[in-house]
């Protein structure tokens, strides 16, 4: 059996456990510091949560989910949120018809067609644009494409959902093609060239095995995509207007839920009141929406990624 | 005339084959590099022709010009000719996925689309305008490439779902089900463990019967084993090419003979 040294030189020297300590001190504060974040985010769970439980206690969640007059700043008040989820969703399916289909076309482009240099230009570009303030798109919405639609529909209001959503749509498309472009290159070349050697035109590569392979990431980047659509804000308040309204009509004055929330919290509704803790009723089901959003791209993504890795 | 002896036979059935594929003075360039230097070789129909050569050769470039897959890779420049039945694959007027149809491959790596065991064969045809029975041709093709047995009670499960060797095979059937003329194969085995390895060579003798086979590798032995004629490639030039049997046993040429014995590469 072997014996164990009692002089072990693995253990020698005082410069090792001070070496030792330090480290362990670094690796507190990283902790400390990403567990900041998390801490952030629990707590503003929390408020969300304790707010809203003192809404729940005035307004029943049937009625609040199921409503369809919104008027809690008016008599006779009404909290049935549903006019503002109806905004929210005309925005969203609105800016989805634009970023969808351009973003995605713009990835293929992109990612299967533009040459290197071409692709070392336009993916940085494409960035840039995803880094605009939200705000410059909303006086964009209200300047230049209102007048334009207006031009067009003579009865389009000041305020109204096509002119949000157009906006919209344009503010998410950077995020949409940057991430079907993602989605598409993580298709292993070695699909390709075997389809080339099939003798398929570069057309055929792209939409019969490339996409259908990136399928999901595509997938994720769409929800992804239409759950910024939803937390999208500035834009929407400037350019949508603050009529809660359950309208088809995308050419009428709108509200959505992320508007209503800057509506009530610049104004003077005082702290603590019923129409006060709307907002947190509102937000919590705002956060609600977007959360499973993105689990469920989280969650396709991560198919995604079994089949390749 | 029955008078021959086998290995005249045999001499004389391969110099009367048909000429594929001809390479005349082909040079390829990565740039300035040149990966093969004034190559011109003869593939001859139905045969077996394997080239070989240390890693770096140049013989996996030379095997991608058979069917313009180098056209992929950015500032590859080439000059000479290529000839596919004396027509030349690389003038202008040639539409490079008219000789990828008839000039088929297989990768290093099995490359199955995700996509079912049916839909990987039958892509090829359906995008290629097939009008016959595409299921008779499926069967066919995957019959050919020994595999009907394994997978012809789940044609319509993933092909994810294969063995390495049984997705290889399957990606050979996806090539034939095209009825290309050629089949190359760029190192089809070096993914493989050894038994699929022996399934795979046996497939290619069968296979040799309506195709011509060209088959990069780096294992002399399967060269050896499998191959009617041998290349061999050194530094992007072609030092010898004969008959398999000659260059194993007499070759010509001493680098030849240092690389076949075994004493580099």
């Amino acid at each position: 059996m072997p014996q164990v040294s009692t002089a072990n030189p693995l253990l020698a020297g005082a410069s090792t456990r001070k070496y030792r300590t330090r480290e362990d001190l670094i690796r507190f504060v990283l902790f400390l510091c990403a567990f900041l974040s998390i801490l952030t985010t629990l707590s503003i769970i929390a408020i969300l949560a304790w707010e809203a439980y003192s809404f729940f206690r005035e307004v029943g969640v049937f009625d609040f989910l199921s409503g369809t007059r919104w008027t809690p700043l008016l008599e006779p008040r009404s909290f049935g949120v549903l006019p503002l989820v109806a905004g929210t969703a005309q925005i969203v399916v609105g800016a989805s018809l634009i970023a969808i289909p351009v973003g995605l076309a713009s990835a293929i482009y992109l990612a299967e067609f533009a040459s290197a240099k071409v692709r070392r230009v336009l993916k940085p570009v494409l960035e840039i644009l995803a880094g605009i303030p939200t705000v410059v798109y909303g006086y964009f919405a209200l300047t230049f494409v209102t007048p334009l639609i207006a031009a067009v529909f003579p009865s389009t209001q000041i305020f109204n959902a096509a002119s949000a959503s157009i906006v919209v749509g344009i503010m998410v498309l950077p995020m949409t093609a940057s991430l079907c472009d993602d989605a598409l290159r993580a298709v292993p070349e070695s699909l390709r060239q075997g389809a080339f050697a099939l003798g398929a035109t570069q057309f055929e590569v792209t939409l019969r095995v490339v996409l259908p392979a990136a399928l999901s990431g595509v997938m994720a980047s769409f929800v992804l995509a239409a759950s910024r659509a939803i937390g999208e804000t500035m834009a929407v308040t400037l350019a949508a207007g603050a009529t809660p309204k359950m309208t088809l009509d995308p050419l009428q004055s709108i509200q959505t839920m992320t508007a209503y929330i800057v509506q009530v919290s610049l104004g003077d509704t005082p702290v603590g009141t019923v129409e006060y803790q709307t907002i947190f009723a509102v937000a919590a089901l705002l956060f609600t929406i977007t959360l499973g959003m993105n689990v469920i791209a989280h969650r396709v993504l991560a198919r995604f990624r079994e089949v390749y890795e | 005339m029955n008078t021959l002896t086998k290995s005249d036979a045999q001499t004389l059935s391969t110099e009367q084959a048909r000429p594929v594929l001809d390479v005349i003075d082909v040079t390829i360039r990565y740039g300035e590099k040149p990966a093969i230097n004034k190559v011109s070789l003869s593939i001859p129909q139905h045969r077996i022709t394997a080239i070989i050569g240390p890693s770096g050769c140049g013989k996996s470039t030379l095997l991608r010009a058979f069917n313009r897959m180098n056209d992929f890779i950015p500032n590859v420049g080439m000059e000479g000719q290529i000839l596919y039945m004396g027509s030349d694959i690389y003038a202008r007027q040639v539409d490079p996925v008219e000789v990828r149809r008839r000039i088929g491959m297989v990768f290093q790596k099995p490359n199955p689309f995700p996509k079912s065991i049916f839909q990987n064969v039958a892509w090829g045809p359906s995008i290629n305008g097939f009008s016959g029975n595409l299921e008779a041709r499926v069967e066919q093709s995957i019959r050919r490439a020994a595999l009907w047995e394994e997978v012809s009670d789940r044609l319509h499960e993933s092909a994810l779902a294969l063995s390495g060797g049984q997705q290889q095979r399957l990606c050979i059937a996806r090539a034939l089900a095209m009825e290309p003329d050629v089949i190359l194969m760029d190192e089809p085995c070096s993914a493989l463990d050894p038994v699929s390895t022996a399934r795979i060579e046996d497939l290619m003798f069968e296979l040799k019967e309506r195709y011509t086979i060209v088959i990069v590798t780096h294992n002399m032995q399967q060269a050896a084993r499998v191959s009617n004629l041998t290349a061999f490639l050194e530094n992007g030039s072609l030092v010898e090419f004969g008959e398999t049997d000659q260059v194993f046993t007499r070759p010509q040429h001493k680098r030849t003979e240092d690389y076949v014995t075994g004493r580099f590469g």
